[in-house]
């Protein structure tokens, strides 16, 4: 079992104390405000609980995601809660706006759902928060922009619980 | 020498209307100075206590203090407050739960509002089909600056199917049966679009 831990920086995510706490602090809370099944108490980080990494078009973590390329995606399992840390990255604007667009959240055999974000910043969204239960795959994807611009690679961590 | 000071007194000239160019170009429509209406979310909600399950969505984030901002057709706005003087922001779609819901804590804390993105949008969205981006809108709501006056849902073909607007810096949408929202968009005080999520 791997810990997770959604803290408001990438340095921060690194500090293995904290991801420490942090984990606890979740595993606690999930278990104890949501009643998850103890299945849920294992966890699932892209590309790895201590980094993070590229997401763009043709990525793929090739088990099976929603969509061929373009996604990286947990296993099946009762996940509650999926954090995502983006990076400021490869551009940095006004607001913190990066031209990197995802949609992430979690899917189950009949649909995809989650939120759109091109900003860096740290979310976390609850399966329960989109409607969503029982078994499902936490996911982000990069996504286009409908407007013609080019959406670029994004530098980020995700995590569920 | 007259001939000099009509030259200083005409390049003084010169500046004061280049001053009063540049401040009226900076103004925004608003009134105020760069940023404006946009830049500013005058409401900070008023803190909350808040239930255990609150509690522990609040130390995942590493904030301590809730404040709630609005409640309204079954969600619930925080502004949160962490330590370090970051600042998130939550809505919880679960009515009368113990729940801080859906969270975003911007990088830095002055990232949100300004006015290239004076909203904060929680609408989440889904798609049944494998290919391509084909998304559409399943439930609609945000957090806006002062600037924002309503926000909108658009079908495909870009007609209003839902209007609502944006009061205390937040606003509330449902898709209306049988409808269907490929986007969202919001409008300043003049009807000009400011944002739009699609």
């Amino acid at each position: 079992m791997q810990n997770v831990v959604f803290t408001g920086t990438i340095d921060g995510m690194k500090k293995s104390l904290i991801v420490l706490i942090a984990a606890g602090a979740i595993a606690a809370a999930l278990a104890a405000a949501l009643a998850v099944p103890s299945a849920a108490k294992a966890a699932w980080c892209w590309p790895t609980c201590s980094s993070s990494g590229y997401l763009g078009s043709g990525t793929s973590t090739y088990n099976g995601c929603w969509k061929y390329s373009g996604e990286v995606c947990s296993g099946w399992n009762y996940w509650s809660a999926n954090g995502i840390s983006k990076s400021c990255s490869p551009i940095c604007g006004y607001g913190n706006y990066t031209q990197a667009r995802i949609l992430y959240g979690f899917e189950n055999g009949s649909s995809i759902r989650g939120w759109y974000t091109d900003i860096a910043e740290t979310r976390t969204v609850y399966a329960y928060q989109l409607g969503m239960g029982g078994y499902l795959r936490a996911q982000a994807s990069w996504a286009t922009y409908p407007d013609g611009r080019v959406s670029y690679t994004s530098y980020v961590h995700v995590g569920a619980v | 020498m007259k001939r000099k000071q009509i030259g200083l007194a005409a390049l003084a000239l010169v500046a004061v209307a280049a001053t009063g160019t540049v401040v009226a170009l900076a103004t925004t429509a608003h009134g105020s100075l760069p940023g404006g209406a946009l830049a500013r979310l005058s409401n900070h909600g008023r803190p909350v206590a808040t239930g255990p399950g609150q509690k522990t969505e609040l130390a995942t984030l590493e904030a301590t203090q809730a404040s709630l901002l609005a409640e309204r057709e079954g969600r619930t706005f925080y502004r949160l407050a962490k330590p370090d003087g970051g600042v998130c922001f939550a809505v919880n779609l679960v009515p009368a739960s113990d729940h801080i819901g859906n969270t975003t804590c911007p990088l830095t804390p002055t990232a949100f509002p300004v006015p290239d993105r004076p909203v904060l949008d929680f609408s989440i969205w889904e798609s049944t089909s494998h290919v391509g981006d084909d998304y559409h809108l399943i439930s609609g709501q945000g957090i806006a600056a002062d600037g924002v006056r309503a926000v909108a849902l658009l079908d495909s073909s870009g007609r209003a199917i839902a209007r609502a607007r944006v009061v205390d810096n937040v606003y509330t949408l449902d898709v209306p049966r049988g409808k269907v929202a490929k986007a969202i968009v919001a409008y300043d005080d003049g009807g000009e679009e400011v944002f739009r999520e699609a």
